[in-house]
């Protein structure tokens, strides 16, 4: 078996030889073996390759010359003594001298195989499996999703077809879609294997879509030109530069959906990201039902309600509102969640029973939201969607939604129904969150609250330049050290949470006006600043924590879901 | 940060968010003030040739950003003689970078990039760029050309600043193997770009002008590599800061006849030096030119030492070549950045032996991943041969990502441990 990594690799070629040829998907549950022979900030895919080839005791790897990871790869790899290692390198422009080049390329690459092998290579049969490849000319397009980006495997597609089962999910990412498209020159009788070569060149520079390292990448945005076209989930890598690119143009560009997510090609993670590609869905058939009035699938009237409930289960607090039909809240409660989600929401539930004067019974419907959301039993929905709606609730021309929270900070974009428009979350890092400023709280040995109050009296002012919350901590202490005053100390923390905020606000494409929650809504220095950084108000509810908890309560008296 | 350059740099954030083009004229005419300073009240702790040096890099900063829209927006590894026999000034992006740092002025860049979304594990040298393009503080070039070399990021940065300015782009590709065939290609694409340049800026290449420019480069590659036996023993005053120089003027400004005579005078200084003694390091890839706990260390001072970077012996290849194309292609198909990371281990080795050093410090920069990506490797080649190798992670224009504390432990450390080996 011959191993790859990427589309431009020449699988053909093996077919040319009779070698089966797989293209790796890996997913390790860690780094162990590449984090021991490699740098910790090379790309997560060049990582989990390294991990599938110890794993998996790989013989034989074709890597091409995509980019700075995987030349990396290459040379950690070389020390791994496999069989049959080759690097192939892939030129960025795809004229003439290119293709020639290139084609050279793959001779010397088949000469190296066939001396390894002792097989002997045949162009009918590399000829015969180029053909399989090509795209069906003009193929019928069903509604489906893209995944696009870098690489994102069987992993990120199971969860996007699980998350919206009702559209197909089509790879675009750089190492997905490889099919040539219709070649416009054939084979002719008796072709030299030099021929062969070099129309075989052409056919993986020039008949692939490209990806983002090659010159000229006009051809991509005919991947967005497609009519059924109806999302786009984007996905890119930590540490790999190429993706975030081609997105800072996508999301001024496209109509539809679109969900930015990163991962680092692990599991790891696997809840936050099953809750952002769920929000997606949720957004594409709330816009859906916008489009198609009436199609939304309602098991019981309006009217038939009297009381819902939404229930928020946060990795700290169970949150629960109870709504009247009249969406008047009746009760509500903010319980710890304790050690299991489930019995902390029935404290909670208990709880805002008891504040409303109601019992069980008496709630028609029940929703549930947050991190725990699926351990309920009730139906649920994600916590971007409730926090839209609850936002609306609490304010009525609210246009962007900033919640930040212990673990996470999101930017959601509401439109006038309070359904979201688009919403971006920080990535697997601490800065920007609650945790950033409860860890430089205790570095100070105050209180949150105390945080939240000596901040304002500032004087001069401090520039905390690490954004890492274990290096900002030692930043701290170096400047308690050298007696710096608290007060301009807690002003720099709250800028520093201010600019990462804004931002996240700048590439959610974020507009006034912005309401504010989650637990950082509550400290006053951190607001102030972000004001003066936006140049206008951010309002905060003293019901923000419930606010989760509101929409999904408003989405039950709707019971469409 | 000292504190002008720290009240400088807050005034040219708030500028670079809010009126660019104020921002640009005031970043130009401090680059102007300090090149002024620099030619007349020079640092004294620093031999003429590292003062020269200071003022050669500034005319390469102050050219591009006084002529908008008749220079060239190029990277560190393109061959600029060509650009030089057009009477077009280059602007390198990691030089541009380094010294936005320099005024304490990237904050606002690499805010602008991050805004747009780029992503915050990207090259902060190229993040600070198109932080630059973005904003607007950056003047329009007449054009771009740059090659793949060393990196990724030049397959992006160069890309968008075309698109952003709306300039045509030259991308001169080079093939991963060093090879005569890779050699050729290049050959051609260079001869290619200049005639394109032509087109584009309605210039003319005088073939007498690069002839002249490329001799110039030859004959200071020569007179470099010629020094690296004095570099072993002999004691020349240096700092972070003319380090990172000293590699610019070994990449975009080869060529320039001020090159030549900094070179010169360079020789001149280390027939001059005594001998001495002290801890002697060299330094791979780039530097945090800006920290100050490291400038304490390093700068001026005989132990320890930086006796020799990486950076500005990489493209020591091709003098044989007599045609200035050929030159200049085989220059940067043979460059130890090309290839794999072998070259560039063996190499490193090498110098390290060649020039005599204790030990040496591999600086991994934020985001670059070619030299992230060889730590390991370089490390074990350091092992092989014997000598001590230090990898510290940081940043070379991003002061968030170069903790003071983490590096300066580490670099302590590794001093104490080289002085015990003596």
């Amino acid at each position: 078996m011959i191993y790859t990594t990427c589309k431009y690799a020449p699988e053909e070629l093996f077919a040319g030889f009779g070698e089966k040829v797989e293209r790796l998907d890996p997913n390790p549950v860690s780094f162990s073996c590449a984090d021991s022979c490699a740098h910790p900030n090379l790309c997560g895919f060049a990582k989990a390759v390294i991990e599938e080839v110890n794993r998996k005791k790989i013989r034989c790897l074709i890597l091409t010359d995509c980019c700075d990871a995987m030349r990396k790869t290459f040379d950690t790899l070389q020390n791994m003594g496999l069989d049959f290692l080759y690097f192939l390198p892939l030129p960025h422009k795809r004229g003439e001298a290119e293709i020639r080049m290139f084609a050279r390329e793959l001779q010397k690459l088949e000469k190296a195989f066939r001396a390894f092998s002792g097989k002997s290579f045949s162009t009918a049969r590399a000829e015969a499996a180029s053909r399989a490849a090509m795209r069906p000319a003009e193929a019928e397009e069903d509604e489906y999703i893209s995944l696009t980006g870098a690489h994102g495997g069987s992993m990120l597609r199971e969860q996007i077809r699980r998350a919206c089962p009702e559209l197909a999910v089509r790879d675009d990412t750089c190492s997905g879609n490889r099919t040539f498209s219709p070649a416009e020159t054939e084979a002719a009788a008796g072709e030299s294997e030099e021929a062969f070569f070099y129309r075989y060149a052409g056919l993986l520079l020039s008949g692939l879509s490209p990806c983002m390292r090659m010159l000229n990448v006009r051809e991509r945005e005919k991947m967005t030109e497609n009519p059924g076209l109806k999302g786009i989930v984007y996905h890119t890598i930590k540490f790999c530069d190429y993706y975030s690119f081609e997105y800072t143009g996508l999301r001024n560009r496209v109509q539809v959906p679109l969900l930015k997510i990163e991962t680092d090609t692990t599991p790891q993670s696997s809840g936050q990201l099953k809750t952002r590609i769920e929000a997606f869905a949720e957004t594409m058939r709330a816009l859906k039902r916008k489009e198609k009035p009436g199609t939304a699938g309602t098991e019981m009237k309006k009217e038939e309600i009297r009381y819902a409930a939404g229930v928020d289960s946060g990795s700290t607090s169970t949150d629960v509102v109870i709504l009247d039909r009249n969406r008047h809240i009746v009760g509500s409660a903010i319980v710890p969640t304790g050690m299991s989600a489930a019995s902390g929401a029935e404290n909670a539930l208990q709880e805002a029973l008891k504040a409303a004067g109601l019992t069980r019974e008496d709630l028609d419907v029940i929703i549930s939201t947050g991190y725990g959301r699926d351990a309920l039993g009730f139906p649920s929905v994600t916590e971007i969607t409730c926090h839209a709606k609850g936002a609306r609730y609490l304010f009525g021309d609210v246009k962007t939604i900033i919640d930040i929270g212990g673990q996470d900070s999101k930017i959601i974009r509401i439109d006038d129904e309070g359904n979201v428009l688009n919403f971006i979350m920080n990535d697997k890092c601490a800065a920007g969150t609650g945790r950033f400023l409860e860890m430089q709280a205790r570095a100070l040995m105050i209180s949150l609250e105390e945080m939240s109050s000596r901040g304002k009296a500032w004087k001069n002012e401090v520039r905390i330049s690490n954004m890492c919350t274990v290096f900002a901590e030692s930043e701290v202490v170096s400047l308690v050290a050298q007696n710096t005053d608290i007060a301009d100390i807690i002003h720099g923390l709250n800028v520093s949470v201010a600019e990462k905020t804004v931002s996240l606000i700048r590439r959610g494409k974020g507009e006034p006006a912005y309401v504010m929650t989650g637990g950082v809504s509550k400290n006053s220095g951190v607001v102030s600043c972000l004001e003066e950084k936006l140049g206008c108000p951010v309002r905060v509810s003293e019901y923000s924590q419930l606010c989760g908890a509101i929409g999904a309560a408003l989405i039950g008296l709707t019971a469409a879901p | 940060m000292g504190g002008i350059v720290e009240k400088f740099g807050r005034a040219m954030d708030r500028l670079t968010a809010s009126k660019p083009d104020t921002a640009a004229k005031v970043l130009r005419t401090a680059y102007k003030a300090f090149g002024w300073k620099q030619k007349h009240f020079p640092n004294k702790l620093l031999p003429p040739s590292k003062q020269y040096l200071a003022t050669v890099c500034m005319d390469c900063m102050v050219k591009p950003l006084s002529n908008p829209g008749a220079y060239v927006l190029t990277s560190l590894f393109t061959p600029c003689e060509l650009f030089y026999a057009m009477d077009l000034p280059p602007m390198c992006a990691e030089q541009y970078s380094t010294y936005a740092n320099g005024a304490g002025a990237e904050h606002g860049f690499i805010e602008a990039a991050e805004n747009a979304g780029i992503a915050e594990t990207y090259c902060s040298y190229h993040k600070v760029v198109i932080g630059g393009v973005l904003s607007g503080v950056m003047p329009r070039p007449a054009a771009i050309v740059n090659t793949s070399l060393a990196c990724d990021a030049n397959n992006l940065t160069f890309r968008k600043a075309a698109e952003i300015f709306d300039v045509p782009q030259f991308y001169i590709d080079i093939p991963f193997r060093p090879s005569e065939e890779a050699v050729d290609y290049v050959e051609d694409q260079l001869r290619e770009a200049g005639k394109w340049l032509e087109k584009v800026t309605g210039r003319r290449l005088s073939e007498e002008k690069l002839h002249e420019a490329v001799d110039n480069s030859r004959r200071t590659m020569q007179i470099l590599e010629g020094l690296l036996p004095l570099r072993r023993e002999r004691f020349v005053p240096s700092e972070l800061t003319a380090e990172l120089y000293e590699a610019l003027l070994t990449h975009n400004a080869l060529g320039l006849p001020e090159t030549l005579h900094y070179a010169g005078l360079l020789e001149k200084d280390y027939q001059m030096a005594a001998p001495a003694a002290g801890r002697k390091i060299l330094w791979l890839h780039t530097n945090p030119f800006y920290q100050k706990p490291l400038k304490d260390l390093f700068n001026y001072g005989q132990d320890p030492r930086i006796i020799l970077t990486e950076m500005s012996y990489d493209a020591l290849n091709g003098f044989a070549e007599t045609d200035p194309y050929r030159f200049m292609a085989a220059r940067v198909v043979y460059d130890t950045y090309n290839g794999p990371v072998k070259r560039r281990t063996d190499r490193a080795v090498e110098m390290a032996e060649a020039s005599g050093a204790d030990g040496a410090v591999l600086f991994c920069h934020w985001g670059c991943k070619e030299t992230c990506g060889a730590a390991v490797l370089m490390q074990e080649a350091f092992d092989r041969a014997g000598i001590p190798l230090l990898v510290i992670n940081g940043d070379g224009v991003d002061r968030r990502n170069s903790p003071d504390g983490q590096i300066m432990t580490r670099m302590k450390a590794f001093l104490e441990m080289l002085e015990m080996r003596k």
